[in-house]
C-alpha cells in the first residue's frame, strides 16, 4: 500500500480512504449507465495538498479523476480509467465577494447556489445556474462549462470565470486567466473550462458577478400543442427580445413534475408550457413581458400570465428546476440527453425525437432550454431490464444524430464524458479529432488526468 | 466520423496551398488583414503574406437563429451594414471605427465599446474555420449558441496573431438592433476624476445595464456618455433622474473619437480602473474608458504618445492587460509555468514553425 501511504503523507490534513463500501459509492456520478470503482478516494484539505497528491499520483503513474458534486450527467466524474478520485469537497470556502470589482473568489468545492446567494445579498448575481445548482460545485461547473436556464442572455460558465489557480498533470501549479477577463498572450483558462478534468485541476477560481437586474418578470404560457409553443419561442426571439431565460416542458414532463414537491397546478391535458423571463430596466421589462404575452396569444395560447408575486415566480422556477428528478416519480429510471440544434429547427427536432421514442417504444419527456435550442429529452426506462438499457442507449445516440442532422451539436452543457465519445467522433472529422487530441497530449502527455473521457481509446 | 467535408471554398484551398508551400520552402506565413493596426510582427518581415481581405463574403446567415458565418477578411463595418437590413448587428468595434477585419479583430484581441452592455466580442464567437499546417482546414465549435463538444479550440485564435493557424471564417452570435437608442451626456473639468467617478456611480445606480457607459478624457476635461438601448420611456426617465443632456442619436456622442485612431487598448479589473484613469488624466493623454467592462483605449493624438511602456506597466500593475495597436505586434506571451505545454501544442499544430511564433514569458502580464 505504498500508494495509499504516500497519498496520506501528501494530504496530512485531508483524508484518504479505500474501504470497498466507500469505493462503490464513487463508482458513478449522475450518469448511471457506467460504473467503475476507484482504487481510493482522497479529500485534500488545501490547494497545496491537491498539488502534492497529484505529484504522488504522477510519480506512481496512477490516473486520477477530480470530483466536485458528482452530478455530471455524462460520466465526467466516473473513474472509468481506474485510479484515484480526488474529491474537492473540502475546498469549499467562499474567500471573498468584492462588489467594487464585481468578482467572487471561491474554492472549487463551493456549491454553485452558495455563490449566487452570497452575491444576491449584495445586489449581485452569479449567472450560470444549472438546475443542479443546489448540489453541483464551481469546480465541476468549470469542468463541464455548465450552463443553465439563465445562460440564454448571460452566457455559460466560460463567460464568467476570470482567473483560476490550476494544478497540472505533473503536479506543478500556475495561475491562468486574468482578473480583467482578457489577459495577454495564450489563454489556458479557455481550454480548461469544459475540459472535464482532463487538462488540470482547478483549486481556486475568480468568477464574475453582475449587478442584479432592476426588474424582472416571468411569463407562463400554457399551450395545447408543442408546435404552438415552439412557434412562440421563434417569434419571441425574432421580435428582438433577448429573454433572460426561455424554458419549455412538454406534457409528459409536466405530468411528472406536478407529482413532485413544487406543484404549480398545470392542467393535466396541456401540450407544453413555456416559462419566459425578461429582465432589465423596469420600463423595458413591462413592455417585453406584454409583448411576450401578445406573441403567445397569436399562437393559440390556452392561458398566459405574469407571475403575480416573487413567491409565485420562485415556485414556477422550482417546479422547472426539479423536473429531471421528478422523472423518478413516473419511471424506475430515466436517461437525460443533452443536444443542441439551431433554435429555428425546434419543431422538426421535437418531431424527430418523438419518432425515435415511438420506434424504440420508449417514453420521452422533454424539458429544455428552448431559447438556446438546447434539448434535454428524458428517456424513461427500467434499469433492471438489460434490453431496456440497450434500447435506451441506442435511442440516446439516435437523438444526437437528429441534432447533428439539423446542424447542431451532441452536447450543449453536459459534456462528452464517457457517454458521448462515439457521438463526438461523429460530430467531428478525423482532423478535428486529431486537433482535440493534440491538446490533451500537450497538457497531459501521460494521460493521467481523467483518462477514458472525451476520446475513445 | 463526419464526412471529411474539408472547406473546399476558394479560401480554404488557397490557405492550404500556401501553408504547404511555406512548409516546403521553410518560409514563414504572415497573416495580414486590412492593415489598419499593426503591419507586421516584431523582427524582420521575411515570408509569404496571407491576405485575408481577398475573401470578404457572408457565407451563411441564419436570420431566425441570430447567427452569421462571415469571411475573416470582411470588415466589421461591412458586416454590420449588411446585418442592419434584417434588424441585427454584431455589437463590436473599437471607438475609431469599423475598418478592422473580423479576423484582425480576433487575432489582435480587440474589445469594442459595447463590451459593457453586450459582452466581449470574443464571447460572441460560436465557431471558426481555420487552416493549420498539421490538420488542414478544420472547423472549430459549432454554429449553435451552446456547445461543449470537446475543448474550446477556437479560443486558441483570440489575440494570438495567427500563431495557431489562419482564420478563414468566423461564426458569430448576433444581437437584435435596439428598438430605440439615445446617448445621455454630461461633462466636467479636473483636477482629478473624483467628480466623474461620482457621476458615473450615480448613473450606474440609475440604470445598471447601459449599452455603453463611456468616460472620455482629454487633458483636464472629461465627458461621461451613457448609451441607453431601450424604449423612449426609459430614456426619458434617465434624462429626468440624471439631469443629463440627451443627444439625438444613440451613437457615442461626444465620446466618439472623431476620426482619431486608437494607439493602445487596456482592460482593467473594475477595482483597478479609477487609479489607472486618474493617471491617464494626469498625463494629459487622450483616452476613453468603458466603465462597466474596464476596457480603456488611448488615442494617437495624445500629446505624448511615446509612453506606451509606462501605460502597459501601469495597466499590469493594476491587474489588467495591455495591447499596443500601433506598433509591430509582439509574439503572444506564454507564462513560464505553462511553457512546455504550449510549446508541445504549437509543435503539433505547426510542426515546421511556419506560422507566427509564440513568445516567451511576459513578466506580470496577467
Ligand atoms: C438534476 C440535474 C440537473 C442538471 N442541470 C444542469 C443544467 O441545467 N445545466 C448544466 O450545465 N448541467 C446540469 N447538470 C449537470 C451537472 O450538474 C453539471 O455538469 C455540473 O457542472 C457538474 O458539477 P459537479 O460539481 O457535480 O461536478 P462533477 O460531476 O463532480 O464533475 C464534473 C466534471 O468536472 C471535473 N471537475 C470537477 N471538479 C474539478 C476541478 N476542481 N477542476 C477540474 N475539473 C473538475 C470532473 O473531473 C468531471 O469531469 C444537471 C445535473 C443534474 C443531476
Amino acid at each position: 500500500m505504498a500508494l495509499i501511504d504516500d497519498l496520506r503523507r501528501a494530504a496530512p490534513r485531508g483524508q484518504v480512504r479505500s474501504e470497498p463500501a466507500l469505493l462503490r459509492a464513487y463508482a458513478q456520478d449522475g450518469y448511471t449507465l457506467a460504473a467503475v470503482e476507484p482504487r481510493a478516494v482522497v479529500w485534500p484539505a488545501s490547494a497545496a495538498e491537491v498539488a502534492a497528491v497529484v505529484r504522488v499520483l504522477a510519480r506512481h503513474r496512477v490516473p486520477l479523476v477530480a470530483r466536485g458534486g458528482g452530478t455530471s450527467l455524462s460520466g465526467g466524474a466516473t473513474p472509468v480509467g481506474g485510479g484515484v478520485v480526488v474529491h474537492l469537497s473540502r475546498l469549499n470556502h467562499i474567500l471573498g465577494v468584492d462588489t467594487d470589482a464585481a468578482i467572487a473568489e471561491v474554492e472549487p468545492g463551493v456549491v454553485n447556489a452558495w455563490v449566487s446567494q452570497a452575491a444576491a445579498r449584495r445586489g449581485y448575481a452569479y449567472r450560470p445556474d444549472p438546475s443542479s445548482q443546489q448540489a453541483c460545485t464551481i469546480g465541476g461547473n468549470i469542468g463541464e462549462n455548465a450552463g443553465g436556464p439563465h445562460c440564454l442572455k448571460y452566457g455559460v460558465t466560460l463567460n464568467h470565470v476570470l482567473m483560476a489557480d490550476v494544478v497540472w498533470a505533473d503536479g506543478h501549479e500556475s495561475r491562468v486567466g486574468s482578473l480583467s477577463g482578457d489577459g495577454e498572450g495564450v489563454d489556458a483558462l479557455a481550454l480548461l473550462v469544459g475540459s472535464e478534468g482532463t487538462l488540470g485541476l482547478v483549486t481556486r477560481a475568480w468568477v464574475r458577478l453582475l449587478p442584479l437586474a432592476e426588474a424582472d418578470a416571468t411569463v407562463q404560457a400554457v399551450f395545447d400543442t408543442v408546435e404552438d409553443a415552439s412557434r412562440t419561442v421563434s417569434d419571441v426571439m425574432a421580435a428582438g427580445i433577448v429573454p433572460a431565460a426561455l424554458e419549455m416542458m412538454d406534457q409528459l414532463a409536466v405530468s411528472a413534475v406536478e407529482r413532485g414537491q413544487f406543484r404549480v397546478g398545470y392542467p393535466a391535458d396541456l401540450g407544453a408550457v413555456l416559462l419566459v423571463e425578461v429582465d432589465g430596466l423596469a420600463e423595458q421589462v413591462a413592455d417585453e413581458a406584454a409583448e411576450v404575452q401578445a406573441i403567445a396569444a397569436r399562437h393559440r395560447v390556452r392561458s398566459v400570465r405574469r407571475a403575480a408575486s416573487p413567491a409565485e415566480r420562485t415556485l414556477w422556477w422550482a417546479n422547472r428546476k426539479t423536473a429531471f428528478g421528478a422523472m423518478g416519480l413516473i419511471s424506475p429510471d430515466y436517461y437525460v440527453q443533452d443536444g443542441v440544434i439551431p433554435r429555428s429547427r425546434l419543431p422538426e427536432a421535437l418531431d424527430a425525437i418523438g419518432q425515435v421514442g415511438r420506434q424504440r417504444d420508449i417514453r420521452i419527456a422533454n424539458v429544455f432550454h428552448a431559447g438556446d435550442g438546447n434539448l434535454h429529452p428524458l428517456l424513461l426506462y427500467d434499469g433492471r431490464d438489460p434490453k431496456d438499457v440497450q434500447r435506451v442507449q441506442a435511442a440516446g445516440h439516435e437523438v444526437l444524430d437528429v441534432c447533428l442532422a439539423l446542424g447542431g451539436s451532441v452536447t450543449g452543457e453536459h459534456g462528452i464524458g464517457v457517454e458521448k465519445r462515439e457521438d463526438l467522433a461523429h460530430q467531428l472529422t478525423e482532423s478535428e479529432m486529431a486537433f482535440q487530441r493534440a491538446v490533451k497530449a500537450a497538457f497531459d502527455p501521460l494521460d493521467l488526468l481523467n483518462p477514458g473521457k472525451i476520446f475513445l481509446p | 466520423m463526419r464526412q471529411h467535408d474539408r472547406d473546399s471554398s476558394e479560401a480554404g484551398v488557397a490557405a492550404e496551398a500556401l501553408l504547404a508551400e511555406a512548409g516546403h520552402d521553410r518560409v514563414a506565413v504572415l497573416p495580414v488583414g486590412a492593415g489598419v493596426r499593426h503591419r507586421r510582427p516584431e523582427g524582420a518581415w521575411d515570408g509569404i503574406p496571407w491576405i485575408s481581405t481577398k475573401f470578404q463574403s457572408i457565407r451563411r446567415w441564419a436570420v431566425p437563429d441570430f447567427s452569421v458565418e462571415a469571411d475573416a477578411g470582411l470588415t466589421m463595418a461591412s458586416l454590420n451594414a449588411e446585418l442592419a437590413g434584417r434588424g441585427q448587428w454584431l455589437p463590436a468595434g473599437t471607438p475609431d471605427g469599423g475598418a478592422d477585419t473580423l479576423g484582425g479583430l480576433v487575432s489582435a484581441g480587440l474589445s469594442g465599446v459595447w463590451a459593457g452592455g453586450y459582452g466581449l466580442i470574443r464571447d460572441r464567437i460560436l465557431a471558426m474555420t481555420v487552416a493549420t499546417p498539421a490538420f488542414g482546414v478544420v472547423r472549430l465549435g459549432a454554429p449553435v449558441v451552446k456547445n461543449v463538444a470537446g475543448y474550446n479550440l477556437w479560443r486558441l485564435y483570440w489575440a494570438t496573431h495567427g500563431a495557431f493557424g489562419l482564420i478563414l471564417t468566423i461564426t458569430w452570435k448576433l444581437a437584435p438592433l435596439p428598438r430605440a437608442a439615445a446617448t445621455l451626456e454630461c461633462a466636467g473639468d479636473g483636477p482629478g476624476l473624483a467628480a466623474a467617478f461620482a457621476e458615473a456611480r450615480r448613473w450606474r445606480s440609475a440604470a445598471n445595464a447601459w449599452a455603453a457607459l463611456l468616460l472620455n478624457l482629454r487633458g483636464p476635461r472629461w465627458t461621461l456618455a451613457g448609451v441607453a438601448h431601450g424604449g423612449d420611456a426609459h430614456v426619458e426617465r434617465l434624462r429626468r433622474e440624471l439631469g443629463a443632456t440627451v443627444q439625438p442619436q444613440g451613437d457615442l456622442g461626444a465620446a466618439r473619437a472623431q476620426g482619431c485612431p486608437v494607439a493602445w487598448q487596456a482592460r482593467l479589473p473594475l477595482a483597478g480602473l479609477p487609479p489607472f484613469l486618474e493617471w491617464i488624466a494626469r498625463s494629459g493623454a487622450h483616452g476613453l474608458a468603458e466603465l462597466q467592462s474596464g476596457v480603456v483605449w488611448g488615442f494617437r493624438d495624445s500629446p505624448d504618445p511615446q509612453r506606451l511602456d509606462e501605460v502597459a506597466a501601469l495597466a499590469r500593475q493594476h491587474g489588467g492587460s495591455f495591447r499596443s495597436l500601433s506598433e509591430p505586434w509582439p509574439a503572444p506571451s506564454v507564462p513560464a509555468a505553462e511553457g512546455d505545454m504550449w510549446r508541445r501544442l504549437k509543435a503539433s499544430v505547426d510542426p515546421q514553425g511556419v506560422l507566427p511564433a509564440l513568445g516567451g514569458d511576459a513578466e506580470g502580464k496577467r
